[in-house]
């Protein structure tokens, strides 16, 4: 620390290569915190779970190729024959797909006179589509088949039982959430009994702000185009899909619309966050280089330039580690200064984005590592530059005129 | 003396070579970061229509149920879209330049010889004539159908060049058919490539995405009874009659975006006061029950409306606009280190009788050579972020990562203006030194 | 207190091999002032810095305090340049940044001292270059030969065994200069050895030894003969 003085002399004798060494320390901590912090934001809601068994799931959307008045045998025979499938753990019909981006919304209310408390997802389909889906019954239970009906289309306008996710019942009840199996729930002002609570399941719009609101009912639907929902033992995707398709297109008039794997499903549903939490994580590695180049480069010429101080205080008796401790403990005060700036900046920039952005605002914990990091990289950027300088032969002090 | 300059800076380049490229090559980084979360934004946010935006607009009427507000919002707004029969009588009362429904379905597509087993999926769109007008849609070969193949529903169809090219190999198909199904269509047009950014007119959330491959008329659609549930949204306040298409045609549920063209942008109020004797006209019927809300919007505020517009890419632009002020002042301090080495290099030009302006001009040439060279490496490492970020964007457009030659050209000038301007501190630094103070030192 | 056995110093380039200091032998006692003299790119340069432990010699002995520093760390000579040595230069090298008290007191800060004990060496050693007065005035606000004086008094401030002077009035005009040499004469006389580079034969005979560098050969010079010569 013997060092600190003369530095702090120094610096202010040449302070607008300091000026500018702190400023790119501010605008670098500055950039990092929030980029790193929209990145992580992005990585947690592409991790957030939708309640499926994700990797074992996969869905076909088809038509039920027959009259009107035959469709419901039709589905009743398709559900039999590929359940019977080898490595299907539990197929069922749905009237959507979680994440799709395609499927119904429902307005719920817990009063028959309040039109809506709230919007929520649904989904209809038969007793096994829990099941099928992967999700958790946490509270009460799950349909039971004397539950289940049918119908053509708008399941939701028939049922008389319902399950729904936890954060829905989280919205309606608040803290005694549990209690709400057994109460009734108005969907359409048409009464439904509650007989569970599921976990998570998400609705079909991945960025929609109630994605976690769910209501499933024991209806099945028949009209237009209906989808399979199959969940498998594992490492059998693959074949049970082929199986599947293979017995769907024996079905004379069959069309398969479509059929992915959930994972597929998710990966698209979250294709901007990736991309945009992948820009991110590139603009951060952008910034480390050219941080750690410009540090590098500065401290380099910095003591190219100071050759000569060098010889004289080698020549005054400093030892290398000395020398390198000296040009070490110049970074670490500039690279201070720089974040205390960029510390400022930062959370301007946060308050700014979260006004304009309807994002959240940067955490404290974030401005502790990354002026961690940024004096790390400091460090890092200065290490060989300091260490040439103590290489220097002392020799020089008489040389240089 | 220009000349005498430009040799000069390159000489002094070429000797602080390593420095000069690592200032270049941070300017680059710095302008290519900029300028392709620039691109990626300006391309989402542009006007698609710059000579048409303030006269094309979608109608919105406000038909919902009598007993609550459309989706139940405090401040009540109509629907972005309309049933079928408010589509149909509006193209029938005529009052507008044109009249762009937007509605399709998806049906199998092949070849007539073709074996059914070929035959794939497609998403067909569902307009009239005048979209091909009013969105400015180039053509290949032919055109669009005539009026009557609208008012009538004639199977004729428009494709795009690419399934012209996967269909009949790109040779000129005007007369040729392919089948929908079980319904048999004939080629009357098919397009150039046409890249419509955003394209507003539909779903928001495909602003982004690439307009569909096939189109034929909407009354053709309505004939032949083409529906296709889950391509897009539809809301009913009201069930339909029975199961059939026919009732969900002539039923409340809304799902059919509706522009109009007005021949300027004055006849927004004519249009908007046709609108409302239309709404009364339809209330004297027993429709309409809610408070008459009818709106034409525009396309940008359409999508503004819907959240269309992502803000990452707002985002992406300032980050990168701070990690640009970065780059500028790490070159700022090599341009300074440069100069450093310079002093008495600049002491000797002042003793030779150099003015200081001579000097400025010197190391500002010397400078802007590093910004045009920055400017340039920029534009390059732009296009080759812009492709990775096209192979990394697939929920977007390809046609989003495109430059156009005004933004190369802000580029370049972008690059050398803001180097001059992070450069004349050293510049002024380098000048400002004393030549007597130096001199004595050589 | 400074002997040196059959030292010399090679240099090694790329295909060439240059002597720069064939062996010689020299012995320095405790309170000597011995003039180096010689025409440049004679080696004086280098026989400064082997002396300074500056740089090391190719082959040979030399004993400063009964120390073998040959055998020596970087570290430890780095320790011994700063407890023994003190250092003045031609161009006075004095760190423009730092005012006078800072660089005076830059060699102490090497060494474990409390800060009054280095402010008290800083300012008996300003006293005695007579500068006392211009402790917070940076070099620029000095002249050359004040400036040179408080190089001395940098080099004086650790009390080392013996003053290194490389030509230290060749930036200086005569009547600095010959300020410079009184007060070099004053501290020898105090009891400091000094070893000083210079090309000033006048200089050089106000000396107590003269030793002459000619061609990388080192050889005393009787001060008689010199003054004949």
């Amino acid at each position: 620390m013997r060092d600190l003085l003369p530095i702090l002399k120094s610096l202010k004798s040449n302070y607008t290569a300091a000026l500018l060494f702190v400023l790119q320390v501010a605008i670098t901590f500055t950039i990092l915190v929030n980029a790193i912090f929209l990145a992580m934001e992005k990585q947690s809601v592409i991790a957030r779970a939708s309640g499926l068994d994700e990797d074992n799931v996969f869905y076909v959307a088809t038509n039920l190729p027959v009259s009107d008045d035959e469709k419901a045998a039709q589905l009743e025979q398709d559900l039999i024959k590929i359940n019977e499938i080898v490595g299907v753990k539990s197929a069922a019909v749905s009237s959507g797909i979680p994440l799709t981006g395609w499927g119904r919304l429902v307005e719920v209310a817990v009063n028959p006179d309040t039109k809506y408390d709230t919007f929520s997802g649904y989904y209809g389909g038969d007793i096994k589509l829990l099941n099928s889906f992967g999700a958790h019954i946490v509270a009460g239970r799950g349909f039971i088949l004397g539950e289940e009906l049918t119908a053509r289309v708008d399941g939701y306008n028939y049922a008389t039982e319902a399950i729904v996710t936890k954060t829905l019942a989280h919205s309606l009840f608040d803290t005694q959430w549990q209690s709400i199996v057994g109460k009734t729930l108005y969907i359409n002002n048409k009464p439904q009994r509650i007989v569970g609570v599921v976990d998570t399941l998400q609705a079909a719009w991945p960025s929609w702000v109630v994605v976690e609101h769910g209501v499933i009912s024991a209806v099945k639907e028949t009209d237009g185009i209906i989808n399979f929902v199959v969940r498998t033992e594992p490492n059998t995707q693959q074949q049970v899909m082929a199986q599947t398709l293979e017995y769907l297109m024996s079905v004379y008039g069959r069309k398969i619309d479509k059929y992915e794997t959930f994972n597929a499903v998710k990966k698209r549903a979250y294709s901007a966050e990736n991309a945009a939490s992948k820009t991110l994580f590139g603009v951060i590695f952008g910034l480390l280089m050219v941080t750690t180049l410009g540090i590098y480069g500065q401290s380099r010429y910095g003591i190219v330039k100071r050759v000569k101080l060098i010889g004289i205080r080698r020549a005054m008796g400093a030892s290398k580690g000395e020398i390198m401790r000296y040009f070490m403990l110049e970074n670490v005060i500039l690279t201070c200064v720089g974040v205390i700036l960029g510390i400022i900046s930062a959370i301007v920039l946060s308050i700014t984005f979260s006004n304009a952005f309807e994002l959240g605002t940067v955490p404290p914990s974030y401005m502790l590592y990354g002026s961690l990091c940024t004096l790390l990289l400091g460090q890092v950027a200065v290490l060989y530059p300091a260490f040439r300088a103590a290489q220097l032969p002392p020799a020089i002090a008489t040389r240089i005129v | 003396m220009f000349i005498y300059y430009i040799k000069l800076a390159c000489l002094s380049l070429w000797q602080t070579r390593s420095l000069s490229f690592l200032a270049v090559l941070i300017i680059g980084v710095g302008i290519s970061a900029t300028m392709t979360t620039y691109t990626i934004n300006y391309m989402m946010t542009k006007d698609p229509l710059p000579a048409k935006s303030e006269r094309v607009f979608l109608v919105r009427l406000n038909n919902w149920s009598p007993e609550a507000s459309y989706r139940n919002r405090a401040e009540e707004r109509p629907p972005t879209y309309i049933s079928v029969q408010d589509s149909l009588n509006l193209m029938t009362q005529n009052k507008a330049k044109g009249h762009i429904p937007i509605a399709g379905f998806k049906d199998m597509l092949k070849l007539p010889e073709q074996s059914a087993i070929d035959a794939e999926v497609s998403v067909v769109r569902a307009t009239t004539r005048d979209f091909f007008s009013t969105f400015d849609v180039p053509f290949l070969y032919g055109s669009s159908w005539p009026q009557s193949s609208d008012t009538t529903g004639e199977q004729v169809v428009v494709i795009s060049k690419a399934l012209n090219l996967s269909l009949f190999s790109g040779e000129n198909s005007i007369g040729r058919t392919l089948m929908l199904g079980e319904n048999q269509f004939t080629v009357v047009g098919v397009l150039d490539d046409w890249h419509l950014l955003p394209r507003f007119y539909g779903d928001s959330m495909r602003a982004f995405q690439p307009p569909r491959e096939i189109f034929v008329p909407f009354q053709t659609q309505i004939n032949l009874e083409l529906w296709t549930s889950n391509l897009q949204s539809y809301e009913c306040w009201k069930e339909p009659e029975n199961a059939s298409v026919a009732a969900l045609w002539s039923s409340e549920c809304i799902w059919v975006f509706f522009w109009v063209e007005l021949a300027s942008a004055d006849n927004k109020s004519e249009y908007l006061d046709f609108l409302d004797s239309y709404v009364r006209e339809q209330q004297a019927l027993g429709r309409f029950q809610r408070p008459i809300l009818n709106q034409l919007q525009t396309g940008a505020d359409y999508l503004q409306e819907r959240r269309a517009y992502s803000r990452d890419s707002e985002i992406a632009v300032w980050l990168a606009g701070c990690f640009l002020a970065l780059c500028l002042l790490n070159a700022m301090s090599i341009i300074m280190t440069k100069f450093q080495g310079k002093t008495a290099e600049v002491a000797l030009r002042r003793a030779v009788g150099a003015s200081s302006a001579d000097l400025v001009q010197q190391y500002a040439l010397e400078t802007g050579i590093i910004g045009l060279l920055g400017g340039m490496l920029g534009l390059v490492l732009t296009q080759v972020c812009l492709y990775v970020s096209s192979q990394l964007y697939t929920h977007l457009s390809k046609d989003i990562m495109n430059m156009s030659m005004a933004l190369m050209l802000a580029t370049v000038i972008l690059s050398i203006v803001s180097s001059l301007i992070f450069g004349l501190l050293p510049i002024l630094r380098a000048i400002g030194v004393q030549p007597a103070e130096q001199l004595k030192s050589l | 207190m400074l002997r040196m056995n059959k030292l010399a110093k090679t240099y090694f380039t790329d295909t060439i091999k240059t002597q720069a200091l064939r062996p010689f032998d020299l012995e320095v006692k405790q309170g000597e002032f011995i003039a180096v003299v010689g025409p440049s790119g004679s080696g004086k340069t280098t026989f400064l810095n082997i002396t300074g432990l500056l740089e090391d010699a190719s082959e040979g002995e030399y004993w400063l305090d009964g120390v073998d520093v040959c055998t020596l760390s970087d570290k430890q000579k780095s320790r011994l340049r700063n407890e023994k040595i003190g250092f003045v230069f031609q161009s006075f090298n004095l760190i423009p940044e730092l005012n006078i008290f800072d660089n005076v007191e830059m060699p102490l800060r090497y060494r474990k001292l409390s800060s009054a004990e280095r402010k008290k060496r800083v300012e008996h050693a300003l006293a005695q270059v007579g500068l006392h007065s211009r402790q917070t005035h940076y070099p620029s606000q000095l002249s050359g030969g004040q400036q040179q004086r408080v190089a001395i008094a940098r080099a004086l401030a650790g009390s080392p065994a013996f003053l290194l002077a490389d030509e230290p009035t060749g930036n200086l005009d005569s009547t600095m200069a010959d300020g410079v040499m009184s007060l070099l004469k004053e501290i020898n006389a105090a009891g400091t050895t000094i070893i000083m580079v210079t090309h000033d034969l006048e200089q050089a005979t106000q000396a107590s030894r003269i030793v002459e560098v000619k061609d990388g050969v080192i050889c005393e010079v009787d001060k008689q003969t010199q003054a004949i010569a």
